[in-house]
């Protein structure tokens, strides 16, 4: 169900070449709208995930990146796409690998590349992506990374109407185009700031076909209508601080809007506490809060002769909070000492997250860096 | 009509606000050997290694996505 795509850089020393990470990850959740059966019933999910993330420097100017990422997840809410349930919940595994390169140009400018690939048991998705990278020492760093996607569905229908529905997916393909911009920039001795902006256009199939519909005014059941269009954009700022030697304080704002009629606000605040020059412990919350789609409705409450309608109550209006802390230690001589192993750093991240309607879910992060 | 007025209003407001503040935040010309607290790597910004997961559950169980990381579309059997 869910994976990481995209790759992140750990800092490394000039003479290291190769930088690996090594990233394992838990969830759960469960709740009591779930989609598959209309905006009613269990959402209860597990997903086991791991990652490894690997930068090459070729040399002072060319670097390459690779990632590949498996996640085995348990669904009772897809288990219930058909009427008869097999046995224990229904199980997927979602595949993903990013290679990428990056070329410095000269001082100021970087360039790179990228090719990413997924499939999973219902999809298969290609992607290409361009990154750029200007950094100007007086006034800050700029980045754009335009992301471009072509995904294909098997559409899987609930049981009960694969033969007789009158309002099948309108087609099984999905285009989506990513604008990612940023600005980074230096506020003071003490403080950094970064402005981000996206822009994302989606075209084709953005509904799921299993996703049932239940209607006011008939019987009939029908599956999640949406439009074959979306526009979103996010617009974020980021600020960290060094309030004190012992404590870094980093926040973060987020304002998003969509043409589905979502409206959100995100918040996010961390203080890091500096225990060592080793080590680091940040607690965390978020406060999310977003407006329902213009197409949700609840349980039984869509129009049957409306032409578009959901009761996925991720769409929906809700409040949400994640509370939680990270544990990061990174030792100048490795984390056994004596640089063994090449064994660099390790960090620890657990999160518990609670929407207003409802679900709820925990996650637990490992991640490990090596450099050889 | 009218409410769709006032929150078209309110919308463009909230954004203003924000870029206002952006600018009010100010910029520096910090020199090299005064980067001391800029360089330490609990100050990078963006999302690190740990992170990136959890962004893209949220991006998954909540209808927003973007502006601070993780998948923003495509990619992904998901809205």
């Amino acid at each position: 169900m869910v994976s990481l795509s995209g790759v992140c850089f750990a800092q490394t020393d000039s003479t290291d070449k190769v930088d690996a990470n090594f990233i394992f990850n838990y969830y759960e959740q469960d709740g009591n709208h779930s989609a598959v059966t209309g905006g009613r019933g269990t959402q209860e999910l597990q997903d086991i995930a791991g990652k490894l993330v690997v930068k090459v420097d070729m040399d002072s100017v060319n670097t390459l990146f690779t990632s590949l990422s498996i996640n085995k997840y348990s669904s009772a809410s897809t288990d219930r796409i058909d009427s008869r349930l097999s046995s224990a919940s229904a199980r997927d595994y979602h595949m993903e690998l990013g290679i990428g390169f990056e070329k410095k140009k000269n001082d100021k400018l970087s360039t790179g590349g990228s090719f990413y690939g997924a499939v999973e048991s219902d999809y298969v998705s290609l992607g290409l992506g361009y990154s750029l990278k200007r950094k100007d020492v007086k006034r800050g760093t700029y980045t754009l990374k335009i992301k471009g996607f072509y995904d294909s569905w098997i559409l899987i229908y609930p049981e009960e109407i694969r033969r007789e529905y009158f309002r099948m997916a309108p087609t099984d393909k999905r285009y989506s185009i990513n604008f990612a911009q940023g600005y980074s920039w230096n506020v003071s001795k003490k403080m950094k700031a970064k402005l981000s902006l996206d822009l994302t256009w989606q075209h084709g199939m953005l509904a799921t076909p299993f996703h049932r519909v239940y209607f006011l005014d008939t019987v009939a059941v029908g599956i999640e209508q949406l439009p074959e269009n979306r526009l979103k954009i996010p617009v974020g700022l980021e600020t960290n601080t060094y309030l004190s030697d012992l404590v870094i304080l980093k926040s973060k704002v987020r304002l998003y809007a969509d043409n589905f009629g979502v409206n959100a606000f995100t918040g996010n605040i961390s203080p890091v506490l500096l225990v060592s020059k080793s080590m680091s412990l940040a607690p965390f919350y978020r406060y999310h809060v977003q407006s329902g789609s213009k197409y949700f409705n609840t349980f039984a409450k869509n129009v049957f002769n409306d032409s578009y309608y959901t009761s996925d109550y991720d769409l929906s209006g809700f409040s949400s909070n994640s509370f939680g802390v990270t544990l990061k230690y990174n030792p100048v001589y490795g984390v056994l000492g004596k640089n063994r192993m090449g064994w660099k750093n390790i960090g620890i991240r657990y999160s518990n997250y609670s929407r207003s309607d409802g679900l709820a879910a925990n996650i637990i992060g490992l991640n490990c860096g090596f450099v050889w | 009509m009218v409410n769709i007025k006032c929150k078209k209003m309110k919308k463009r407001r909230t954004i203003l606000a924000l870029v206002v503040l952006v600018f009010f935040i100010g910029c520096a010309n910090v020199k090299p050997y005064q980067r001391a607290y800029l360089n330490h790597s609990e100050m990078e910004t963006g999302d690190d290694l740990l992170e990136g997961y959890e962004t893209n559950a949220q991006n998954y169980r909540e209808g927003a996505s973007g502006g601070s990381g993780g998948k923003t579309g495509g990619g992904c059997g998901c809205n």
